[in-house]
C-alpha cells in the first residue's frame, strides 16, 4: 500500500511535458545562468521542456561529429561559427534559409550584418547569431581620462607617461597571435584565401600590416616584449600598463581596484580604421532533429529582443541585436557597437584552421627573430599550400 | 633424410600460404574500394546528375509524360512543378495524387516536403533529402522541376555488399589454411597468429569504414542501420572464436598444455587480461589501423602505406627541414640521450651522498629532492616557461644581476633546447635518485669493508663495487627513463612550444600537431605514433638481447 502511494507520487511529480527540446552549449558562469533563466521563461510560456546540457568547449566539436550522424545529437546547439564549413560539408547542420524567408527575413535585420554574414557558408544560412566577441581598447583611467582616437595619439600619450614613470609600459596586445594582429591585417586590406583555395597572404596589405606591427613593437618602445595573456593581466592589474587591446573576456580578469574604461580601437591613420576579427556565436539546428518547428520558435525567442536583453544584462554578453546598443551614455556598449560595425568575421570555411599556426609563426619570425617580412610571409604561404594539397 | 624433406615441405606450404593471404588481402582491398563507390545509389545519382541536363531538355521538348519514363529508368518517381512568382516565393503546383499518397497519413510532413523542395530548388541541381528519399531539382526559365527518388533502404544492402566480399575473404583464408595445415606445431602457431591478426585488422577496418560511412553527407554513403552492424560483428566474433577453438584443440604444444593444465590461475588473470586487452591493446591496434587511412575534412580513405611513405620517404627528400621526420627524430634522440645522462649523473651523485650513514637531516633532504618529481610536471613546465621570459623572467633578471645581457630564450634553437633541457633535468633526476637509493640499500656492506682492507680508493670502490652492483637494478629504470623522455610531451609543448619554427619539436609533439592543429589529420598522426612505437620497441628488443647475451656470458 505504502509502496504504491510512493510510486504514484513519484509518477505525478515526474509529469513530463509532451514536447521537449534538447540544447547543448558550452557556457559557464554568468552566461550559463542567463541561458537557464531564458529556458525557464520559455518553458512556462510555451509548455515545452528545454533540456540543457553543458559540454566543455574543447570536446564540443568532437562530440557533435560523433553523435549527430548516429541520431544521438541535440535538437539545437550553441557554438562559435568557425566550424560551420566543416559541419556543412559533413551534412550535420540544417540550412535555415527556408525558415527566414520573405517576411520572416525581417527577423534577421534585427542583428548586425557582420554577425549574420558570419553564419553564411556558400550562400546558405546555417545559424542565427547570438553574441559576438571583438577586441577593444581597455585604458587605465589613472593615466588618461579620454581615450585616444588614433594610434599616433596613443603613441604620444604613452611616450609622455613613460618618461614620467620608467617602470610602466604604454601598449600591450598579443602581437604574435593572429587573432589580434587581424585589426591591422584587414584594415590594410589583407586577405587570406579565395574561393579557389589560393593562398593570398603575401599581398601588399598584409606586408603593410606587419610593418605597422613591427613599428609598434620595436621602434616606438612602448610595448613589453614576448607578450602573453598572463603578462597583460599582471601588468594591467599592477597599474603598469596604460592601454591593452584584448577581447571582452579580459574584463573578468581585471582587479576591482583598477579604474578602467573601454573604447573602440583607435584608427591606424587617416585612411585606415582598425578592423579586428569578430568571433561569433550562433545557435544551430541539427539536420536530423525531429522538432525543427519547435526549434525555430525557440531560436526566435532566444535570439530575439527578449532573450537578447536577458543575455546582455544577466549574462554580460555582447549580443548581436542592434537595437540594444542605443544607450549612448554607456561607454562599454558604445565601444562594442562601433567595433562590431568595423570588424571582420572569422571565416567559417574549413580552410581557415590551416592558417592560424603558420601566420602566428610568421609574426614571431618578424617581431622576435628579425627575419624579413617578405621571407616570413612566403615561407608561411609555402607551408599552407603544402597542407592544403596533401 | 626424411626429416629434411618434411621440413622443406612445411616451408613450402608456409610460403604458399603467405602468398595466398597477401593476394586475398590485395584483392579485397580493390574489390572493396570499387564496390563501395559503384554499387550504391551514388552510382545512379552520379549518372543522373551527369545526364540531368539532357534529361531535362528532353522534358522541355517532348513533354513531361514521355520524359518521365526516362526518369523512371534512373529510379526517379515523379515530377513536381514549381513556378517562381514575382515576389520570389515558389508556388507549388503539385502532382496531386502523388502528394496525397505521400502526405495523407502524416499531415505535418507536407511542410517538410515544402522545405525539401525549396532547398532543392535553391541548391540548383543538387540533392535534398526527404524522408529517406532524395529530391533533385532543375531550374529553367523561372520554373523549378523537382524529382523524387525511390526509398534509400532498397540500396542499403548493395552498399553493404562490399563488406560481404571481405567476409568471404576471411572464410576463404580459414578454409585454405585447413588444406595447408602444417604438421609442425610451431608453424601452426604462426598460421593462427596471422589469421588472428588479419581478423583483428578486418574488424577494426570495417568499424572505421562503417563508422565513417555514417558521417558522410547525403551524396555519399547512406545511413547504415544498427542491425546490420550487429550482424557483421557477430559473424566476425563467432568465426574468430571457432577458428581459435579449432586450432587450440588440435595443438599439442607447450602453450596449450600449460593452458589446460593450469586452467584456474589463467582464469584468475582473465579479467585483468581482458582489461589490458580492452584498454591497452585495442587503442594500440586501432591506432595502427588508423594510420593506413588518410583523414581529411572528416573523411576516411584507405591509402595502404601512403602515410608512412609521406613521412619516411617524403621526409627524406628534404632532410634538413625542421618539420620533417628525420630532423625531428634526430632532435628527439639527442634530447633523450642528454637528458638521461644528466638524470643519471645528478641522481646517482645525490643518492650516493644521501646514502652516507652519518648524514644529518637526511629525511628533509630526501623530501626536498623528491619535490620536482612530486609536483605535476604540467604545472612546473608552465612555471619554468615564465621564468625564461625575456623581459620579466627570473632567469634573465638573475643574469642581469650578474652582469650579463638578457637572453631571448625562445628565438634561437640552441637556447630554446637548453631551456627545455634545464626544465626536464630538474624534473627527471629524482626518479633516478630514488631508484639508485633503493639499489644502494641492497649492496652488502661487507664488500666495502673488504675493499677498504685491500686498500681501494673511493673511486675504485665506486667503479668496481657500486657500479656493477647497481647495474641490474638501474637497467630497467634507464629503459623506463628513455621511453618517458622520448615521449616527454608536456615539457616540449609547454616550455618552448617547438619554437623557433618547430625546430625544438620532438616526434610526439609533431604527432599531436598533425592531429589537433592541422584540422584533424588523424591518419598521419597515427602513422607518426606507430613509428614512435616501432622505434621504441626495436630499442627495447635490442637492449634485451644485449643484456641477455651479457648475462649468459657471465
Amino acid at each position: 500500500m505504502k509502496i504504491s502511494i510512493i510510486l504514484l507520487l513519484l509518477a505525478i511529480s515526474n509529469i513530463s511535458f509532451a514536447k521537449s527540446l534538447t540544447l547543448w552549449h558550452a557556457y559557464r558562469g554568468k552566461e550559463r545562468k542567463a541561458l537557464e533563466k531564458i529556458a525557464k521563461i520559455y518553458e512556462k510560456e510555451e509548455n515545452i521542456k528545454i533540456n540543457l546540457l553543458a559540454i566543455p568547449y574543447d570536446a564540443f566539436d568532437k562530440k557533435l561529429t560523433a553523435s549527430i550522424p548516429r541520431m544521438q545529437g541535440p535538437d539545437v546547439f550553441i557554438f562559435a561559427n568557425d566550424k560551420i564549413g566543416n559541419w556543412a560539408e559533413s551534412g550535420l547542420i540544417e540550412t535555415l534559409n527556408y525558415y527566414f524567408y520573405n517576411k520572416k527575413r525581417l527577423f534577421l535585420t534585427l542583428m548586425f550584418d557582420t554577425t549574420v554574414n558570419s553564419m553564411v557558408y556558400k550562400n546558405k544560412l546555417y545559424a542565427i547569431p547570438l553574441a559576438f566577441k571583438v577586441p577593444v581598447l581597455f585604458y587605465n583611467k589613472k593615466y588618461i581620462k579620454n581615450p585616444p582616437k588614433t594610434f599616433d595619439d596613443l603613441i604620444s600619450i604613452s611616450k609622455k607617461e613613460m618618461l614620467l614613470n620608467k617602470k610602466i609600459f604604454g601598449l600591450g596586445y598579443e602581437n604574435t597571435n593572429f587573432f589580434f594582429h587581424s585589426m591591422f591585417y584587414f584594415a590594410f586590406g589583407g586577405k587570406l584565401f579565395n574561393n579557389k583555395k589560393e593562398v593570398l597572404i603575401n599581398s601588399k596589405g598584409a606586408m603593410k600590416s606587419i610593418e605597422f606591427a613591427k613599428f609598434l613593437a620595436l621602434k616606438t618602445k612602448i610595448m613589453p616584449e614576448e607578450i602573453t595573456s598572463a603578462v597583460l593581466t599582471t601588468l594591467f592589474n599592477k597599474n603598469k600598463l596604460i592601454f591593452v587591446i584584448n577581447g571582452p573576456w579580459f574584463s573578468a580578469e581585471i582587479d576591482k581596484e583598477i579604474n578602467y574604461g573601454i573604447a573602440p580601437i583607435p584608427d591606424i591613420d587617416v585612411g585606415h580604421k582598425a578592423k579586428p576579427y569578430m568571433s561569433n556565436e550562433g545557435i544551430f539546428i541539427n539536420k536530423y532533429s525531429k522538432n525543427k518547428k519547435d526549434a525555430i520558435k525557440f531560436i526566435r525567442f532566444l535570439a530575439g529582443i527578449r532573450g537578447a536583453k536577458i543575455r546582455m544584462i544577466d549574462g554580460d554578453q555582447s549580443v548581436s541585436v542592434k537595437s540594444l546598443y542605443r544607450n549612448k551614455n554607456d561607454e562599454r556598449l558604445l565601444a562594442f557597437k562601433l567595433q562590431a560595425e568595423n570588424s571582420e568575421p572569422i571565416s567559417n570555411s574549413p580552410l581557415m584552421s590551416y592558417f592560424w599556426a603558420p601566420m602566428a609563426q610568421s609574426l614571431k619570425k618578424v617581431l622576435e627573430q628579425n627575419i624579413k617580412i617578405n621571407k616570413a610571409l612566403n615561407d608561411a604561404k609555402i607551408k599552407i599550400e603544402k597542407l592544403l594539397s596533401k | 633424410m626424411n626429416k629434411e624433406s618434411n621440413n622443406s615441405k612445411i616451408k613450402l606450404n608456409i610460403f604458399y600460404f603467405i602468398v595466398f593471404t597477401v593476394f586475398i588481402i590485395i584483392l579485397q582491398g580493390i574489390l572493396y574500394n570499387k564496390t563501395i563507390k559503384m554499387n550504391s545509389l551514388n552510382k545512379e545519382l552520379y549518372l543522373v546528375k551527369e545526364n540531368s541536363n539532357k534529361l531535362f531538355q528532353k522534358m522541355e521538348v517532348e513533354g513531361y509524360k514521355k520524359a518521365s519514363l526516362e526518369f523512371k529508368k534512373y529510379h526517379f518517381e515523379d515530377v513536381f512543378y514549381f513556378k517562381e512568382a514575382q515576389d520570389k516565393r515558389y508556388q507549388f503546383i503539385y502532382n496531386r495524387d502523388l502528394v496525397k499518397s505521400l502526405t495523407q497519413k502524416k499531415l505535418k510532413e507536407s511542410s517538410l516536403l515544402d522545405k525539401s523542395i525549396y532547398d532543392s530548388c535553391d541548391n540548383k541541381n543538387k540533392l535534398s533529402e526527404f524522408n529517406g528519399k532524395y529530391i533533385l531539382s532543375y531550374i529553367n526559365k523561372g520554373k523549378c522541376y523537382s524529382f523524387l527518388t525511390v526509398k534509400i533502404s532498397n540500396t542499403l544492402n548493395s552498399g553493404l555488399g562490399a563488406i560481404w566480399y571481405l567476409l568471404i575473404g576471411v572464410i576463404l583464408i580459414m578454409l585454405v589454411s585447413f588444406i595447408f595445415i602444417p604438421k609442425n606445431n610451431k608453424n601452426r602457431v604462426i598460421v593462427s597468429t596471422i589469421i588472428l591478426l588479419y581478423n583483428i585488422f578486418f574488424f577494426v577496418y570495417s568499424l572505421i569504414i562503417l563508422g565513417n560511412a555514417q558521417n558522410k553527407n547525403i551524396e555519399g554513403i547512406i545511413n547504415i542501420t544498427k542491425s546490420n552492424l550487429i550482424q557483421i560483428f557477430i559473424i566476425i566474433i563467432i568465426s574468430t572464436l571457432l577458428f581459435i577453438g579449432f586450432y587450440i584443440s588440435k595443438f599439442n604444444t607447450k602453450l596449450t598444455n600449460t593452458l589446460i593444465k593450469y586452467k584456474t590461475p589463467y582464469l584468475y588473470i582473465l579479467p585483468g587480461g581482458l582489461g589490458i586487452a580492452l584498454l591497452s591493446f585495442s587503442p594500440l591496434f586501432s591506432g595502427i589501423i588508423l594510420s593506413f587511412f588518410r583523414v581529411k575534412y572528416g573523411e576516411y580513405n584507405f591509402i595502404w602505406f601512403g602515410n608512412y611513405y609521406d613521412i619516411l620517404i617524403g621526409g627524406f627528400k628534404n632532410i634538413a627541414n625542421p618539420e620533417g621526420f628525420y630532423y625531428t627524430f634526430f632532435i628527439t634522440v639527442i634530447w633523450t640521450l642528454i637528458n638521461i645522462f644528466f638524470h643519471l649523473a645528478i641522481g646517482m651523485s645525490i643518492a650516493l651522498v644521501l646514502n652516507k650513514k652519518r648524514l644529518k637531516f637526511k629525511k628533509i633532504y630526501s623530501i626536498i629532492f623528491i619535490i620536482p618529481w612530486a609536483i605535476p610536471n604540467y604545472i612546473t613546465a608552465l612555471i619554468w616557461k615564465s621564468m625564461f621570459h625575456k623581459q620579466f623572467g627570473s632567469i634573465n633578471n638573475l643574469l642581469v644581476f650578474l652582469g650579463f645581457e638578457r637572453i631571448s630564450w625562445f628565438t634561437n634553437t640552441t637556447t630554446a633546447f637548453l631551456a627545455n633541457l634545464f626544465t626536464n633535468i630538474w624534473l627527471g633526476f629524482p626518479f633516478m635518485m630514488v631508484m639508485t637509493l633503493g639499489a644502494l640499500q641492497s649492496i652488502p656492506a661487507h664488500l666495502y669493508d673488504a675493499a677498504v682492507m685491500d686498500g681501494a680508493t673511493k673511486w675504485q670502490q665506486f667503479k668496481y663495487i657500486t657500479l656493477p652492483m647497481l647495474k641490474p637494478a638501474l637497467l630497467p629504470s634507464i629503459i623506463l627513463g628513455i621511453i618517458w623522455t622520448f615521449n616527454m610531451f608536456n615539457v616540449i609543448y609547454l616550455v618552448s612550444g617547438g619554437e623557433p619554427n618547430g625546430s625544438t619539436d620532438i616526434l610526439i609533439t609533431e604527432a599531436y600537431r598533425w592531429a589537433f592543429e592541422r584540422n584533424g589529420r588523424y591518419g598521419y598522426s597515427a602513422a607518426y605514433a606507430t613509428i614512435i612505437f616501432i622505434v621504441l620497441y626495436l630499442y627495447n628488443y635490442t637492449t634485451n638481447k644485449i643484456s641477455n647475451r651479457g648475462e649468459a656470458n657471465e
